[in-house]
């Protein structure tokens, strides 16, 4: 997958670097960590955490080359802990648990698949392993580096969740 | 769970990630040919495929902008439910402070060490006693694999008729079986309909509105005088009905336990007989969408009628396919 690797070569400094990085992943990595947690807002802030993230590396090491695969590594950690914790905490009221809209194909048919109903029956890291390779588009050594296992171990998850997703699909149709 | 099937789900995983070459291809299909569970729980190279383009699919389609935000920028939704969080903690905080304490300070007044005991004791002498909560399972179809399954397909036929104004829907189905067994009768509801194909539908009797009347009409004028006659136009009709079109897919859908809806439209001349099918809406199975398109050229149609003459015309229509079991279509 094509990765954009800032480095401080050109003498923009530290905040024209993370302003770039913002410019060209803000999008990708909310709309990853939406269908991670299943809530626009915190993926908001979950995006907004990464970024603050990269800030504070970028100030300790201004050399540091920042690429993709490290924000959506930092990413995914960010999302997998949340979930971990949403797990000990979801019996309190004020935690709001989804989002309102639903993830489907086509948002004017009802009868189609709830997609994100799906994903979050998952456990997280296979949801990590499967919307890192089919939804980000990354392959299974490159998603194996950002979730620090090996290849076959990505594609056992992803197939294990597509089993889980093959038969939420079957029940929901 | 024995190696050769963890294995397996390797080469699943890499089957749906489009990964896997010829020869890793190669071996899923030997082991699930000889593993029944595997074959139910992951399912074919198709099936496999399948479920991964609802993924792609589902990702195309999203529309979802995120807000911008200033760095460090929190959502207000967060931040209050936070506040309410800690406020909540302060409130259970000052309860058991006011609530606890009073009991804490006169504790030893109120009953012996030994009466407390006795009171404690059996909470955590015996095993715990649970109500016993019974949720009834989802009625979830698990085939077993021992007993030989009759696969069938559902074909539900969508017909939308325009009367003036008044759109009416009806939704036929049909059982195809593989084998020559008889087939109990399914019933589908119509709101399987996609919404797609409801744009589609073509009225089968108009009649226009004359294109002069939108014209600006000029008093005085000669051309005002003129008066363009109503046109009635009749649609391209299956002759014999709706059950004209009745397409039989290969056996090996039923292997697959193929599934999908098939648009199509048939392009038929002056005479009636189909020059021309497309495909406009692909099922993802190209067993069920040959069978559509063999249905509908060998079906006869009434020619597009203009005024009484007849057109070539272009007769749409859909064709929606369910893989079911002999269990599972007797509701």
């Amino acid at each position: 997958m094509e990765e954009v690797c800032l480095t401080t070569q050109s003498a923009a400094g530290v905040q024209q670097r993370i302003e770039a990085l913002v410019r060209e992943y803000q999008t990708k990595l909310a709309r990853y960590l939406r269908r991670m947690v299943g809530d626009s807002e915190l993926a908001l802030d979950l995006t907004q955490d990464v970024f603050l993230a990269a800030y504070r590396t970028l100030q300790r090491d201004p050399e540091r080359p920042l690429t993709a695969g490290w924000l959506y590594k930092t990413a995914t950690n960010g999302a997998i802990s949340h979930l971990r914790r949403r797990k000990i905490i979801r019996m309190l009221p004020l935690d709001r648990d989804s989002d309102d809209r639903s993830w489907r194909i086509d948002e004017r048919s009802a009868a189609s698949v709830d997609l994100q109903a799906a994903i979050s029956k998952l456990p997280p890291e296979q949801a990590a392993a499967v919307l890192l390779t089919s939804y980000a588009g990354y392959s299974s050594n490159e998603a194996a580096t950002i979730l620090g296992t090996s290849p076959d171990a990505v594609r056992q998850r992803v197939c294990r969740a597509m089993k889980i997703l093959r038969s939420v699909m079957t029940e929901q149709s | 769970m024995n190696n050769q099937c963890g294995r397996a789900e390797v080469l699943a995983g890499a089957i749906a990630l489009g990964e896997a070459d010829e020869a890793q291809r190669e071996e899923y299909r030997k082991h699930v040919a000889h593993c029944g569970s595997c074959l139910e729980s992951l399912g074919g190279e198709r099936e496999i495929e399948r479920v991964m383009a609802v993924v792609a699919q589902a990702r195309d389609a999203e529309t979802w902008e995120p807000a911008q935000r200033r760095l460090g920028e929190r959502s207000r939704t967060r931040i209050w439910q936070a506040a309410a969080a800690a406020l909540a903690a302060a409130l259970a905080v000052s309860f058991s402070v006011h609530a606890l304490l009073p009991a804490l300070v006169h504790a030893p007044s109120i009953a012996p060490k030994t009466v407390a005991l006795a009171h404690v004791a059996p909470l955590h002498a015996g095993p715990r006693k649970r109500v016993a909560v019974s949720v009834p399972a989802p009625p979830r179809k698990v085939a077993k694999a021992a007993s030989p399954r009759r696969r069938s397909i559902v074909v539900i036929h969508n017909v939308i008729t325009h009367h003036g104004n008044v759109v009416t829907q009806t939704t036929t189905s049909t059982t195809e079986v593989a084998q020559a067994q008889p087939a109990p009768v399914v019933t589908v509801p119509a709101s399987n309909v996609p919404i797609w194909r409801r744009d589609e539908a073509m009225p089968p009797l108009t009649t226009q509105p004359p294109a002069a009347t939108s014209a600006p009409v000029f008093a005085g004028r000669a051309e005002s005088m003129d008066v363009t006659p109503v046109t009635t136009v009749r649609n391209v009709m299956p002759l014999g009905g709706d059950a004209a079109i009745n397409p039989r897919p290969a056996p090996i859908a039923y292997a697959e336990d193929a599934e999908g809806t098939t648009a199509f439209e048939v392009e038929v001349d002056e005479r009636g007989i189909p020059t021309k099918c497309t495909i406009t809406k692909s099922s993802g199975y190209r067993v069920l969408d040959v069978a559509v398109c063999k249905a509908a050229m060998a079906a006869r149609y009434s020619p597009r009628l203009v005024n009484g003459k007849a057109t070539p015309g272009v007769y749409r229509d859909a064709f929606t396919f369910r893989a079911t079991n002999d269990d599972d279509s007797q509701f």
